[in-house]
């Protein structure tokens, strides 16, 4: 996941591949033979140019020694790439006015499979900031590192999460974007970051 | 074999070791050319990385995945299982996007051999309907050959890999010479009896399986199919052609390549005066060494987007926008085949008979295409056409269950009387290659493991597809009605772009450098020593699998490019 730059003394990380533990993402680093635990927890979401923006800390726990934890790091969607995969349902109780608009075929033509309202993310690509790796105690240069996100749900709010997720690509950057139905389904994570849904 | 030399010229650098870098490594040793081949996957021993030879049951899973395996690190390899997951990328290590909505499936294998390791072994030659479609209905552009033009090296390939098949006298799908072929089930017989009925083909599949071994086989240890099944988790025998046991060792000895695993080809370096391509920039998968090496011609056979990714991210003062690029066509019209619609059923004629071995050859039925080959046979909602495959056979697990209700005795007594009459007829079907479908270096700067900027995919069907899967669904229940088939299901849902792994088009070729990237032998126009010959330079994808004619078209460049540096014109 690194490269050995010259213009920098540490080798730069590139990305952290992450699968989600409830709101979290959570994922490994190796350098070497050690493997260094790694964790985003998201406290609150936001729409920044109509991009998903968390902000929230990292922890990195070292296989020896105590855990680092860095606040206030930001993670700001780069782009996705779409699931081939059963999108999830909307969540209960869910405003139907946020669910995205069925994908409707003109003369009852055959549709593809995990298109449109069909489909969900599969991985969201976010570039994580400020990060620091001597902070972090990694022996890599952060400072542009890709948090990889994929998406799959073991428990009800990781299947809520990625359908609100998916529903606000689409209002942020689907063909009828809409700020509205953005901060709407905004309010919906930041309720359940909080454990208030 | 020698290792690698950063510091020495070599004739071509070829990027790829799949169905054309293999290729085109035997074909240029064999003329004498000193090769390095760069593959970004780690070798593979098919002694003890294939398993051929084992069954689903000696596995914990089944032969499936382990939990939470594809969930997490193979999503997209949709064709791979728990025996064959090691040929496929981490999907984590690899990433590309795509547009809200508009899912593609990138099944990509960087190993020794590449696809070739696992492909569906289908080897078919496009007709002119396909190099010249578009003086047939108007779409789009023609390829700049036609199949006279490209017919030798048909020969040649199918010679080299061993096809088996029959010759069937369809002029649209033409015959070439074949190994013999594989018998038809006598399920098979039953559709190929309703097929006709309907005024429509059904043929054997010409499969690039060894029925019978010849010299040109023999000679690199290739043996003679036992019909074991199990092809896509690696033929130990060479029975099934791939590049592993045919034509890298072809290569290897002649003593001319060095092949170098785990390299990472970051972009093609360029002469800043002239432009022209003087080597690769490579960074080790392992040790993430950044390492350059420099060639006389580089040939980019690393995959369709792969390979046009390579060229995208190749840029530089004199070709800002990408190798090969100053068109502006270079990523678009990507296409890929689709599937997903069909039919299923029984043969009620079958049932209750007694369980034979009929899953061992995997190569079924094909029913060529019957749309639009000419006045007659002209579709009035939809362009191109597609064909069928399928067929019917036993399988080494019984399906069936999963869709037969009850439970007991009576459920046991009826998944046993139907496991052995199922049947079934799926599409391969041609994509319109469009501009507005393509592929572009991800605007927001998404990089991969090594920091190599990834790829952004646009793509979807058309209404044009949409048309021809209805019409697919309704031929394939057709088929099977007439067959006589009961419990007929209808799919009709087509298949996201990407997932028959076909994707073909976004480097193509053409004689109008303001319209296409490559000229008529693969070569680009912008850089006389940069080829590219693989599924990229496709015009257009008819509805066949594509992997014969990029092995014909391979040889085709290797013979121009060597006529072209004794001439002295690189």
């Amino acid at each position: 996941m690194f490269t050995k730059s010259k213009a920098v003394s540490r080798p730069r990380l590139h990305s952290i591949h992450t699968t989600p533990s409830g709101k979290e993402f959570v994922g490994t680093i190796e350098s070497g033979n050690l493997v260094f635990q790694f964790r985003y927890t998201p406290l609150t979401a936001a729409v920044e140019d109509w991009r998903l923006v968390l902000s929230g800390k990292v922890t990195v726990t070292p296989p020896v020694g105590k855990p680092r934890t860095i606040n206030g790091v930001g993670a700001r969607l780069l782009a996705t790439q779409g699931a081939t995969a059963l999108a999830p349902m909307a969540p209960a109780g869910i405003d139907p006015k946020l669910v995205p608009p069925a994908e409707v075929s003109s003369k009852g033509l055959p549709l593809t499979e995990y298109t449109g309202n069909d489909g969900s993310i599969g991985v969201m690509f976010l570039r994580l900031s400020p990060m620091n790796g001597t902070q972090a105690g990694l022996p890599f240069d952060l400072s542009e590192v890709q948090l990889n996100a994929r998406l799959w749900m073991n428990s009800d709010l990781e299947r809520e999460l990625l359908w609100l997720y998916s529903a606000l690509l689409m209002a942020t950057k689907g063909p009828r974007a809409n700020d509205q139905w953005a901060t709407s389904l905004l309010a919906e994570i930041n309720k359940r970051f909080s454990g208030r849904s | 074999m020698k290792p690698a030399r950063p510091g020495k010229k070599y004739d071509a650098i070829i990027v790829g070791s799949g169905a054309s870098g293999g290729m085109a490594a035997k074909e240029l040793t064999e003329r004498g050319f000193e090769v390095l081949v760069l593959e970004a996957g780690p070798m593979i021993d098919p002694v003890r990385d294939f398993n051929m030879n084992k069954f689903s049951y000696e596995s914990m899973y089944r032969g499936l995945w382990k939990p939470g395996q594809k969930q997490t690190e193979q999503w997209m390899q949709d064709t791979a299982g728990e025996f064959s997951s090691n040929f496929y990328v981490k999907d984590s290590e690899h990433p590309y996007t795509t547009d809200p909505g508009k899912p593609f499936t990138w099944v990509r294998a960087r190993i020794v051999g590449g696809k070739t390791l696992h492909w569906g072994r289908l080897s078919w030659r496009f007709s002119d309907l396909d190099f010249k479609a578009a003086s047939h209905d108007g779409f789009d552009a023609d390829w700049p050959i036609d199949y006279k033009e490209i017919a030798p090296y048909y020969d040649k390939a199918e010679e080299w890999i061993g096809v088996s098949g029959n010759r069937d006298g369809l002029w649209w799908q033409p015959d070439g010479n074949y190994l013999p072929p594989m018998a038809l089930t006598c399920g098979d017989q039953i559709l190929k009896s309703a097929t006709k009925k309907l005024g429509w083909n059904l043929i054997q599949p010409r499969v690039a399986m060894l029925t019978q071994v010849r010299d040109q086989h023999r000679k690199y240890g290739r043996a003679q199919c036992h019909y074991c099944g199990s092809c896509g988790n690696g033929c130990s025998v060479g029975a099934m052609f791939n590049s592993l046991s045919s034509t890298l060792p072809a290569a290897a000895a002649t003593g001319k390549m060095t092949l170098r695993p785990n390299s990472v080809v970051r972009h093609i370096t360029v002469d800043k005066n002239t432009g022209r391509a003087k080597g690769v920039a490579v960074v080790d998968r392992l040790t993430r060494q950044e390492l350059e090496f420099t060639g006389r011609v580089v040939i980019v056979a690393a995959s369709t987007l792969e390979s046009t990714r390579l060229l995208l991210n190749s840029t530089s003062d004199k070709h800002p926008n990408g190798l090969g690029n100053s068109s502006g066509v270079l990523g678009h019209y990507l296409v890929d085949h689709f599937g997903g619609t069909g039919a299923s059923g029984y043969l009620p004629m079958l049932a209750g008979r007694d369980t034979v071995n009929e899953d061992g050859k995997s190569s079924g039925v094909f029913v060529p295409r019957f749309r639009n080959l000419d006045a007659k046979t002209r579709h009035p909602r939809f362009l191109r056409g597609y064909g069928f495959e399928g067929g019917s056979s036993i399988g080494a697990f019984p399906g069936n269950a999963r869709r037969t209700p009850g439970f007991g005795a009576d459920f046991k007594k009826t998944v046993r009387r139907w496991y052995v009459a199922p049947v079934g007829l799926t599409t391969r079907a041609n994509m319109l290659s469009r501009f507005e479908n393509y592929v572009e270096i991800d605007p927001d700067g998404v990089v991969d493991a090594w920091g190599i900027p990834a790829l952004r995919v646009h793509i979807q069907h058309s209404e044009n597809e949409r048309e021809m899967a209805r019409d697919a669904a309704e031929s394939a229940t057709e088929i099977l009605r007439q067959a006589g088939a009961v419990d007929i299901r209808t799919q009709n849902v087509m298949t996201a772009p990407g997932r028959i792994i076909h994707e073909l088009g976004t480097a193509r070729m053409g004689n109008d450098p303001q319209t296409s990237v490559l000229n008529k032998y693969n070569q680009t126009h912008d850089v006389n020593n940069v080829f590219v010959t693989d599924g990229a330079a496709f015009v257009g994808a008819a509805n066949q699998n594509p992997t014969l004619t990029i092995l014909a078209l391979t040889i085709r460049a290797c013979d121009y490019l060597t006529e072209e540096i004794k001439r002295g014109n690189i």
